[in-house]
């Protein structure tokens, strides 16, 4: 039975912890006493998370239904959220924020299964309805942020206030619900990720694209006619207008795009028009009201029916769960680092006007990337090695991912200390990419920042990074190719990569390695980039835990090696040796010296 | 060259090579037998190196913190068979709150 109303209330819980908390981050940073770069992860965080956990999440819906996925999820996000509002310290709210974020992003993946279960004949009219609920749900947020903290005398009534509003909304969903027939898990069968479809890939190009022209116009229009001269007020009044003029389209388009005309045709209007209105901005920025109107009446039909289209090419709920999955998963990482790359471009060239050049030019660039990679993608299809080949890949990566959430974090505080140690900006981003093992990288900043001199940082350096070479020889047979092509995947190797790709009962596989390494290394260099620009977010990585999650990835990956008497000898000993040099020797000579306990193997 | 190049460059080059030496010079060749033996114990001596030092190593001494906590919450994930996402989260989870309460 076809429930428009439970539709349109998920939809505005899906945006007020993330939109509604904008307007607070002064208040925010004054009563915790955190930086801007810190204050700035409470908005980071959740878009990254509708990112990560886009991914997952058709595999939440596949097990539990819609009905009770999307119930729990906004549940997460009210749950979440009132403790957010009641913790003290910055280092809880930034925590508890990571709960937040994995309501928002499940949730927002599990709509498109939601409209295709339920209105299967009539998709784009229905996620007309609840994107509708999800701008209304952010224009109210943003604009009743402020006074209800001035009303209540603190910004934790404002998070409280939006989050009990959420446990509300997953009463009324779930009462709304009631007459759907129960979820039969037996009638799904397992729908993996669409990594090799070619439209899948451009799903995601499409939505990408879209994420960065929204968010880099919502993050930096008001930045740009302040810096002209404007009122902060009246900046923020060009931001309404933009945002209420996507009010007006999101319902009234895609209605009409369920009945005629293809979706091709909507796309190619409102998306020339949207390139228009941000020319606009640059070349004529006088027109600004026209603009943002414009842009807004354009992204207000863009959303709802780019959130159509994995309902449109997925026969079954489980297709679209995963094409969505997988759109919204990649599609807000490009979305959540836009505004970043654009602030980084506007310090470089002192300007937005280039901003939005590089914005369109950019777009174009990620079009032509993708077409390559869509027909790269569709070439060796039905190929079983390849796909198998292809599936050790992932294996690697996926086994990495929990760790490259931390890998990003540290690389965040190396760019961070790098800076502060007076390396500038590009020599760490070099760095990261050269040496790429955190260890040396840290200790070079350390010392350079205690004022030490080249010869120590290097050797230091060099100390704790010759491990990689008994590593490498003792994995060197797994390695295929011409000799150019084994430097390049050598690189790749680091602890984690080389860790998880070691087989339970000895032999290593290069695939895992490569593309766990891989995953390592996009996360390891990205998290310097912003460490670099984005400044003092130092500690966080620390006061998250985070530090601890390599010991505990290092022991569970030892306990499958121990599979005899030799091997459980040799970590024994290496450990000992390890512990016993600590105190005496420069950090990396505790590890290498560990490392020759597996002399205990040697035979003639 | 400023210090800064020097340590990067340096650093950078001695990295890339200490990496590349085994999978460019021996290729695909097997490992002679003398050092296969070795080879083959590599793996459970440098993890457990690196399960110590990344616990308990400080600046030349050995310090108790949250980590050591972490690691023996993940320790115990480990022994119940959890994944390894679990262990790392249970792991980093401890250590976070510890933190928070102190």
């Amino acid at each position: 039975m076809p429930c428009w109303p439970a539709s349109f209330l998920a939809g505005l819980a899906l945006r007020p912890p993330i939109v509604g908390v904008g307007p607070l981050i002064p208040a925010i940073q004054d009563d915790l006493d955190i930086s801007h770069a810190v204050a700035g992860l409470l908005g980071t965080i959740p878009v990254l998370c509708m990112g990560v956990f886009a991914l997952p999440a058709p595999a939440l819906t596949r097990r539990y239904g819609s009905r009770i996925a999307i119930a729990a999820c906004l549940a997460l996000i009210g749950g979440f959220g009132v403790a957010r509002a009641a913790v003290p310290g910055a280092a809880g709210v930034i925590a508890l924020t990571f709960g937040v974020g994995l309501g928002l992003g499940f949730a927002q993946a599990l709509m498109p299964v939601a409209v295709k279960e339920r209105f299967a004949d009539r998709p784009a009219f229905a996620t007309g309805i609840y994107v509708l609920g999800i701008n209304i749900g952010s224009a109210v947020s943003s604009a009743l942020a402020v006074p209800i903290a001035d009303a209540a005398g603190s910004w934790r009534w404002s998070l409280a206030a939006f989050s009990i509003m959420t446990c509300a909304l997953v009463a009324a969903w779930w009462w709304l619900t009631r007459r759907e027939a129960p979820h039969r898990r037996a009638e799904v069968t397992h729908v993996r990720l669409p990594w090799r479809s070619g439209l899948a890939w451009r799903l995601v190009g499409i939505f990408g694209s879209m994420a960065c022209v929204f968010y880099g116009l919502n993050s930096w229009i008001p930045d740009a006619y302040v810096e002209r001269g404007w009122s902060d007020g009246k900046a923020g009044a060009l931001l309404a207008v933009l945002n209420i003029a996507a009010l007006v389209t999101t319902i009234i388009i895609p209605w009409l795009a369920d009945r005629r005309g293809s979706r091709r045709l909507y796309f190619l209007v409102f998306s020339s028009a949207l390139a228009v209105s941000a020319a606009g901005f640059a070349g004529l920025p006088g027109g600004a009201w026209v603009w943002a109107a414009t842009a807004g009446l354009c992204t207000g039909v863009m959303f709802p029916l780019v959130m159509t289209l994995p309902v449109d090419v997925g026969r079954r709920p489980a297709d679209v769960g995963a094409t969505a999955g997988m759109m919204l998963g990649i599609g807000y990482t490009i979305g959540a680092v836009a505004p970043l790359l654009l602030g980084a471009v506007r310090d470089a060239t002192g300007t937005f006007t280039t901003n939005a050049l590089a914005d369109r030019s950019g777009r174009r660039r990620a079009l032509h990337a993708l077409r390559v990679d869509v027909g790269r993608a569709d070439r060796p299809r039905g190929d079983r090695a390849g796909r198998t080949v292809r599936a050790r890949y992932l294996e690697g990566a996926r086994a990495i991912a929990p760790i490259g959430v931390a890998s990003f974090a540290f690389a965040l505080s190396f760019g961070v200390l790098a800076r502060t140690a007076g390396m500038g900006t590009t020599a760490p981003i070099v760095m990261s990419a050269t040496t790429f093992g955190g260890s040396a990288q840290f200790a070079v900043a350390s010392l350079l920042d205690a004022g030490g001199a080249a010869a120590a940082a290097i050797v230091a350096a060099l100390m704790l990074n010759a491990r990689y070479m008994p590593i490498g020889i003792s994995v060197a047979s797994s390695f295929e190719g011409p000799a150019w092509q084994r430097l390049l995947q050598a690189q790749l190797i680091v602890d984690e990569s080389w860790a998880v790709a070691l087989k339970r009962r000895g032999g290593f596989d290069i695939r895992v390695l490569l593309g766990a390494g891989g995953l390592l290394y996009v996360t390891w260099v990205s998290g310097t980039v912003v460490g670099v620009l984005v400044g003092d977010a130092i500690g966080d990585a620390e006061s998250l835990g985070l530090d601890a999650a390599f010991p505990a990835l290092f022991l569970a990956l030892l306990v499958p090696q121990l599979t005899g008497r030799r091997e459980l000898d040799a970590a024994i000993l290496g450990g000992a040796i390890a512990l016993a040099l600590i105190p005496f020797t420069p950090a990396g000579v505790p590890i290498v010296a560990g490392a020759a306990a597996c002399l205990l193997g040697y035979r003639r | 060259m400023s210090t800064v190049w020097l340590c990067v460059v340096v650093v950078g080059a001695a990295s890339i090579l200490f990496k590349a030496t085994g999978p460019v010079l021996l290729g695909r060749r097997e490992l002679p037998t003398w050092l296969a033996g070795p080879v083959g114990l590599l793996a459970p001596a440098v993890l457990a190196a690196l399960v110590v030092t990344q616990s308990v190593a400080g600046d030349r001494q050995i310090v108790a913190d949250p980590r050591l906590a972490g690691l023996a919450v993940g320790a115990v994930a480990v022994a119940l068979r959890a994944t390894l996402l679990v262990v790392i989260v249970v792991a980093a989870t401890t250590a976070a709150l510890i933190r928070l309460a102190l």
